[in-house]
């Protein structure tokens, strides 16, 4: 059953722990240390956030991971850290890190499919060139986002980028729940609010970073957690293309009358025009669980005689 | 003469004797019209959910002589679960619950079988949730009559799982109970 009360600790939790730490490590880097730069304070912020909501929502860290939901847990998260901390590294090629980035996307979606009825040998749903047109469409469409959202910070940075992929996140969370699994739901909320942590913390704290190692990891999560709904829950593919491209919509910046606005118009206008389908679709999700999944939690009347003795 | 119609007749009967051990066990198809594995866990409490596996494969192969040699094994779809409310069959079937797309089978292998009074006592590793643990069913029946020039016979047997120990998310246990009573009833069809 959902826990609102519980939610709501996971989340305030895992953005108050994301903020403490992008104020302690500033801390540290005004001390003079170095070799911890910017990005790299922000990827620990955003794994120690994720960490202290995952726990509290008591996620499944299971080794070795037999289902999606624990291989997103054990395998994409600190895969996908572990890059962009790499990544964060001055002296690391460019070249290299897009050819990671390409390589993590195309494992992610492997990964999460590993073992289910689509990829299962012999006796697989899906033929081996269905799968692999499956496989690269998902990894094509996952590094399509993730390069346009990274050409978007440099073009145009500012909060409402990671902020856009953490709206993403949520309302890929709440969708998931309505559709029935609770649990993959569950493990959006973390992500989300140490990703919103960072970014408000960032812009208070960093205004010169352009997030773009934070958006890296919110991408492959929000793609990952997006695989799961679908191929394994209840998610349809519509919903789930409209959620992993709603934080495209902040290329509105690009357009030339945006140019002209001041910056925290174009903000704004982002914020909004990612969070509309978000909505409408979150909406739409509500409305078909009221009619189809509410009649099985909800009391039902029932019609008793009154006992003759209360008469 | 007399040596080699000894030689002949010990190759005969060792023959005969081989076909009569590669005889001896009777392999059965499950009838599906014939089968069911039915459900029940209890809601908040205070009453039963009942519900069942449409979809079931299996054969088993009944050894008179020697019921050591006799073999068990089936396979439920998960896929096939079947409540009699379609909202909560697509529940069901997601990760929460049963992960059909993940685990898409529920599956029994005898490792052991032994006769017992009314049927026979078979250990063997039952897969639930890509969780494999031994258990023993009792299964009750085993008498063969023949019907229409189909030989037939059938087993009834019921355990008692707890999902927990097999893997279910123990904070999705909820309003419906940990334990689950399974009943499984097969017959076995063979020429």
């Amino acid at each position: 059953m959902p826990n609102p009360v519980l939610y709501l600790q996971a989340v305030s939790t895992a953005a108050a722990v994301s903020m403490l730490l992008i104020v302690t490590l500033a801390w540290v880097r005004r001390r003079g240390f170095r070799y911890l730069s910017q990005p790299m304070a922000e990827v620990l912020a955003l794994l120690g956030g994720m960490l202290a909501g995952s726990l509290i929502l008591r996620l499944p860290f299971v080794w070795p991971p037999t289902t999606a939901l624990q291989r997103l847990m054990m395998l994409v998260v600190p895969l996908a850290t572990a890059l962009e901390l790499a990544a964060a590294w001055p002296k690391v090629p460019r070249r290299l890190v897009w050819t990671l980035r390409c390589l993590l996307s195309i494992a992610v979606v492997r990964c999460e499919l590993h073992g289910s009825v689509y990829l299962g040998g012999s006796s697989a749903a899906w033929s081996w060139w269905l799968a692999a047109v499956v496989l690269s469409g998902c990894s094509l469409v996952g590094i399509a986002v993730w390069l346009s959202l990274v050409w978007l910070t440099r073009r145009s940075p500012g909060v409402s980028l990671p902020l856009s992929v953490a709206q993403a996140q949520l309302c890929a969370g709440l969708t998931i729940m309505l559709t029935g699994y609770l649990r993959g739901g569950e493990a959006a909320l973390p992500l989300f609010a140490s990703l919103a942590g960072v970014a408000v913390a960032g812009v208070f704290l960093t205004p010169g970073s352009n997030g773009e190692a934070v958006i890296g990891i919110g991408v492959v999560n929000l793609g990952a957690l997006l695989l799961i709904g679908h191929f394994f829950g209840g998610l349809s593919a519509a919903q789930s293309v409209v959620i992993f491209c709603a934080p495209l919509l902040c290329g509105v910046s690009e357009f030339a009358w945006a140019k002209r606005r001041p910056r925290w118009i174009v903000e704004v206008v982002r914020t909004l025009l990612v969070a509309a389908p978000l909505l409408m679709l979150l909406v739409l999700e509500k409305q078909r669980f009221d009619r189809e999944m509410k009649p099985l939690l909800t009391h039902v009347e029932t019609s008793h005689p009154p006992h003759a003795l209360d008469r | 003469m007399r040596r080699i119609h000894a030689a002949l007749m010990v190759t005969a009967l060792a023959l005969a004797l081989g076909a009569n051990s590669a005889t001896a066990a009777d392999d059965y198809v499950f009838d599906l019209v014939h089968s069911s594995v039915s459900f029940k866990a209890r809601h908040l409490d205070i009453s039963w959910i009942h519900g069942r596996f449409n979809e079931i494969e299996g054969h088993f192969s009944l050894d008179r002589q020697d019921p050591t040699k006799s073999t068990f094994d089936f396979k439920i779809k998960a896929e096939s679960v079947d409540t009699g409310n379609k909202a909560r069959d697509e529940h069901l079937r997601q990760p929460d619950y049963f992960d059909a797309k993940q685990f898409p089978t529920i599956d029994f292998k005898s490792t052991s079988v032994k006769a017992v009074k009314g049927g026979y006592e078979v250990v063997g590793d039952f897969t639930l949730h890509g969780t494999k643990k031994s258990i023993t069913l009792n299964l009750q029946g085993g008498t063969e009559i023949e019907f229409r020039g189909t030989k037939r016979c059938g087993f009834s047997t019921a355990l008692s799982v707890k999902r927990s120990d097999y893997g279910f998310d123990k904070t999705q246990i909820g309003p419906i109970g940990d334990e689950a009573k399974i009943d499984i009833d097969f017959e076995g069809t063979r020429k």
